[in-house]
């Protein structure tokens, strides 16, 4: 049994310019863009000041507090900032979580999605450089505090976006692969297991069926979460040997049931929040390092 | 088996399609979520804020209503204090008159019975010296069995009886 890890399926090619690949990232892409766009036209009908309904009052808690963020890290001047951090936040994370749906690949674990995102930064940072200091003045930038350290601030300067996108990149796709290797090694396990209980005959797998509703009934007196845990997996592991023994079913992944719940929990939805996040707070620290406070000079 | 792109790559079709979508994401959430919501939150903050400024100016005008009143109050508090001060005063000095008259109506009808008395004994005691004298005359008209003559000896007996002492 091998594992593939591969870059994004290309569903098909529109022959144009030489050739447009639609590939999963285009369409998941698609789906959170359509997603979104709805959500806030949905979300954005209906205000009103002295009467708002729950929905509203809702809606104005989750922009406000991603308001108050900007606005902590990145100063009051700045508050204009708010829907494009709320843009690069929403589309990350949902972006991420559009792959535990299972029919589509998450459109941060392509490279070309976050990689499109940190030069945005970059090109709205040297963009507020240029106008702030002119062109001269952007590259008199490089030179300081000294004229040697000009190859590192440029190579600092490439970096940034390159760091910024590989890191978000390398978070989602990595727990994508490290997901997908658990549940290979659940089924090869679960395989293995199987294929010994078949072997010794069916007594056995009566013995674990019976030891495992022996423990599910033992749950009914005392609540806890191991018993419940345990006469699932033997009673699971029963059930399909004894049809394996049978010649009806053969290699269930019966291991990789539940198991990899609890790792997905971590890999796809806490480090796709967590990269959302990083993201974004990143993007406002950076930008707000191009734009100073005009009030303080 | 259909094509894969490469884990690590960046493909320009897709990073363009991804950025025309954020794009749009963008404009979207700026146009119909965060621009009306921060307006709606300006408005009603304005709104909180004119609240707060009438509040503050009737609190203002109650104030002064009250500042005033109390100041009435107790103007007219010490007015009522002056005019029972004024009244007391007024008794305290009608009392003093009445009881200093009282006093000298007194005293005078007393003097005027002291005269009285005193008159009265005078003319007891007069009276008396004349019966006396006039019976010591008889007396020593007998004695002497000489008719003395009165309008020469009076003076003598007269004499004799404030010599005698004085009977007042």
């Amino acid at each position: 049994m091998t594992l593939n890890v591969t870059g994004p399926f290309i569903y098909f090619t529109i022959p144009i310019l030489g050739g447009i690949p639609i590939t999963q990232t285009t369409v998941s892409f698609l789906i959170v863009t359509v997603l979104l766009c709805t959500l806030f036209v949905a979300l954005g009908k209906g205000l009103s000041t002295d009467h708002p309904s729950a929905r509203q009052t809702l809606v104005e808690k989750g922009v406000m507090m991603m308001h108050d963020l900007v606005v902590s890290s990145m100063g009051s001047h700045n508050a204009h900032w708010t829907p494009f951090m709320i843009t690069i936040f929403l589309c990350s994370i949902c972006g991420s979580l559009i792959g535990m749906t299972g029919f589509f690949r998450s459109a941060t674990a392509d490279l070309s999605c976050t990689m499109v995102w940190a030069l945005m930064v970059s090109f709205i940072i040297w963009h507020n450089n240029i106008k702030n200091n002119g062109v001269l003045g952007w590259f008199k930038g490089f030179t300081e505090p000294v004229a040697v350290m000009t190859p590192m601030n440029i190579v600092s300067e490439i970096a940034q976006p390159v760091s910024m996108a590989f890191r978000h990149f390398g978070n989602v796709a990595g727990g994508g692969v490290i997901t997908s290797v658990l549940y290979m090694g659940l089924s090869m396990a679960s395989t293995a297991v199987l294929n010994l209980i078949s072997a010794s005959g069916w007594l056995v797998s009566a013995v674990l069926m019976a030891a495992g509703a022996g423990l599910l009934l033992l749950r009914r007196r005392k609540k806890k979460l191991s018993l419940l845990i345990f006469g699932c997996l033997s009673l699971g592991l029963g059930i399909f040997g004894l049809l394996q023994t049978l010649g009806v079913l053969s290699g269930v992944p019966v291991l990789a049931l539940g198991i990899p719940a609890v790792l997905s929990c971590y890999f796809d939805i806490f480090s796709g929040a967590v990269q959302a996040l990083v993201f974004s707070l990143l993007s406002m620290v950076y930008i707000a390092g191009s734009c100073p406070d005009p009030n303080e000079d | 088996m259909g094509q894969f792109e490469a884990l690590v790559g960046v493909n320009f079709w897709t990073a363009l399609f991804v950025l025309l979508n954020t794009l749009l994401v963008f404009f979207v959430a700026k146009k119909y979520l965060t621009g009306p919501i921060m307006k709606i939150i300006a408005q009603r903050q304005q709104e909180i804020a004119d609240t707060y400024g009438e509040a503050e100016a009737a609190k203002t005008d109650a104030e002064a209503m009250q500042a005033e009143y109390r100041q009435r109050l107790s103007a007219a508090k010490s007015e009522a204090t002056e005019i029972v001060k004024a009244a007391n005063a007024t008794a305290a000095q009608q009392a003093g008159q009445l009881m200093d008259e009282a006093q000298r109506e007194a005293a005078a009808l007393k003097r005027r019975a002291e005269q009285d008395i005193e008159a009265e004994r005078r003319k007891a005691a007069m009276e008396l010296k004349g019966d006396i004298s006039e019976l010591a005359l008889t007396l020593a008209g007998k004695v002497v069995e000489k008719e003395l003559d009165p309008s020469t000896q009076q003076s003598l007996i007269d004499g004799f009886l404030d010599d005698l002492g004085d009977l007042s």
